[in-house]
């Protein structure tokens, strides 16, 4: 029962919060017809098991052009185990049985700056250590073990790779959603997982509690795939939080793969909200580096942007009218030049290959980017594939 | 939205099923419209920006929803906070809010006795844009179950038996809540009000 003190609280409140009625704009109802059709085409174009391999699939081969020797690719652990920060709070839900737990993620949602480094050991090989640091709600800089940086803004869409030996600079364009820690893991859910507290640990002075994060294996079996595309069979992730600030000291990952291979990840020096100065996420290059463009690459991964823009088009365009359009001029895309793709009105079922877009291109150097009626897009690389999944249309 | 019904839509999420995502939609999308557009006023192309983020963000992870670990409203919500929680953080500076502090800052009376009650507060004050943005900003910065549990009772005043059902709930637990969350609107908005426009400009 409420004391009269408690119930005249409650009321002022409800009178406060009642003030924020006053200033609703109704729902606009247009604009919310328009999303639904949008939001419901990316609904489906992410809805697919293949749709998700291949962005993986685009996303470490991209890693893999910039990133060719062997140390390097165990930065991608690191990714991967920020993902998991990051994601967790929206896959697993804070579990408010934990306060530290539900205070760890407050502090992560609310965190301007992250910076870490996280140093992986590959067992009997070699050592490495990355630096990364975060400043939202675009940029993020990554210091690799062999000297060179990457810096990516989400909102220009590039990425400046700086070759510290060499005085290289080398721009990228970068996908809106890759590695944007904001627009993309914060809001993309990880395979569903939970949080079990395992007890507390003192670490360099300060008072922790440890947290087991256990995922499920996805669809193939896997945990995902390490550098060099070995399955990880095995995984073990594992926080440690302080106690009094709530925020995580030490996060630990093991990994096995189903060679038998094991990568052991530390992160540590993890600092939330700390002062950097924005020139380190310029994508300037600094005085004394030769500025190179990888116009190819940018062409291809432009060219896949578009691709996916124009199958969203046409899975909007086949939720209003049954049907996909007879040609693409049809659609409502004024900033994809629609010329330069060969597009092939989807006819009777298939199991998400048949090729509905691809690139014109001249010669085969290399391959080309295809759009399939399952709403994703490869780059293709085997032309005689390419070929033979056009004649079984 | 009964839990049979949400239960099904989760079950279509998961399954790629687009029937499934289009009454998630229906069911869901106005009122998000309208909590966000108390959250940030007037502005209905931030809240247009905001929706639209919110429900691509939500059509994208919608298949790895898990019904056992939250109602789908809350979910959502979730995300639609976060989404708030990005736009006042890019607002540099929040000239409103600091109009606003000022005003509070110049109020004759004993404002935290307004805040707890021991004291009315003047019509004048109730009535003023400036009281609304402070709300506004003290909502934004709880967590995203307390804003829709208050946003919910006191501002839709729904009883605490449908709050219960539409978050999967008892009673007893949306009381528990609600008294947290109260009491994390007060301290909030006290925060709000206690900055100087100096303050501000720092932790911005």
């Amino acid at each position: 029962m409420k004391t009269p003190n408690e119930k005249r609280a409650e009321k002022r409140i409800s009178i406060m919060l009642s003030v924020v009625d006053r200033q609703v704009v109704a729902p606009n109802k247009e604009f919310l017809d328009k999303l639904r059709a949008k939001s419901t085409a990316e609904f489906l174009a992410f809805s697919t098991d293949s749709n998700k391999q291949s962005r993986e699939t685009i996303l470490i081969s991209r890693w893999r052009m910039i990133m060719k020797s062997r140390i390097t690719k165990l930065a991608i652990a690191a990714v991967v185990i920020v993902a998991v920060i990051l994601g967790l709070n929206l896959t697993s839900g804070p579990d408010l049985a934990s306060v530290t737990w539900a205070g760890m993620i407050e502090h992560i949602e609310n965190a301007k700056t992250i910076t870490w480094q996280t140093t992986s050991t590959e067992q009997g090989g070699t050592t490495t250590t990355t630096r990364y640091m975060v400043l939202e709600p675009y940029s993020m800089r990554v210091e690799l073990p062999d000297g060179r940086v990457m810096i990516t803004d989400h909102q220009q869409e590039r990425t400046l790779a700086l070759d510290t030996a060499d005085k290289i600079a080398r721009v990228a364009y970068a996908r809106p959603e890759m590695f944007n820690y904001d627009d993309y893991f914060k809001n993309m859910s990880l395979p569903a997982a939970s949080v079990v507290e395992i007890g507390n640990r003192e670490i360099n002075g300060r008072q922790t509690i440890g947290f087991r994060i256990e995922r499920p294996k996805g669809n193939n079996g896997t945990y995902g795939v390490m550098a060099d595309n070995e399955p990880i069979v095995e995984n073990e992730l594992i926080f440690w939080t302080d106690t009094e600030t709530q925020l995580p000291v030490l996060i630990e990952e093991t990994s096995v793969g189903s060679e038998g291979r094991t990568v052991h990840s530390i992160t540590d020096e993890i600092v939330f909200g700390a002062e950097l100065d924005e020139a380190l996420f310029s994508l300037e290059p600094p005085p004394g580096y030769e500025l190179q463009y990888n116009n190819g690459m940018i062409d291809r991964m432009k060219s896949a942007v578009s691709i996916n823009k124009i199958l969203k088009a046409c899975a909007i365009y086949d939720n209003q009218h049954g049907q996909w359009p007879d040609s693409l001029q049809e659609l409502d895309l004024s900033d994809v030049d629609v010329n330069r793709y060969i597009y092939l009105k989807p006819s009777g079922q298939s199991e998400g290959r048949m090729i509905v877009l691809y690139d014109v291109y001249d010669a085969w150097e290399g391959g080309t980017n295809v759009g399939f009626d399952n709403y994703r897009v490869e780059f293709m690389e085997d032309e005689s594939e390419f070929k033979k999944l056009l004649e079984n249309r | 939205m009964d839990k049979n019904t949400e239960r099904e839509i989760a079950k279509g999420l998961r399954q790629g099923n687009r029937h499934a995502w289009r009454r998630l939609y229906e069911a869901c999308a106005e009122d998000v419209w309208r909590n966000v557009s108390r959250l940030v006023g007037y502005d209905s192309g931030a809240a247009a920006d905001i929706v639209q983020a919110t429900f691509l963000a939500a059509a994208r992870s919608a298949r790895h929803f898990e019904p056992n670990r939250g109602s789908l409203r809350g979910w959502l919500w979730t995300i639609a906070r976060r989404q708030v929680a990005l736009y006042y953080r890019k607002q540099k500076p929040n000239i409103s809010l600091q109009q606003a502090q000022n005003w509070w800052a110049a109020l004759d009376g004993e404002t935290s006795d307004w805040i707890d009650a021991r004291a009315d507060m003047p019509p004048d004050v109730l009535q003023s844009k400036e009281l609304a943005t402070l709300v506004q900003w003290a909502l934004s910065e709880l967590p995203a179950e307390y804003q829709s549990l208050l946003l919910a009772k006191y501002v839709d005043n729904q009883p605490a038996g449908h709050i219960a059902e539409q978050l999967a709930c008892s009673e007893v637990a949306v009381r528990s809540k609600l008294a947290r969350a109260r009491k994390a609107f007060r301290k909030a908005f006290k925060k709000a009000t206690a900055f100087t426009p100096r303050d501000r400009e720092v932790s911005l």
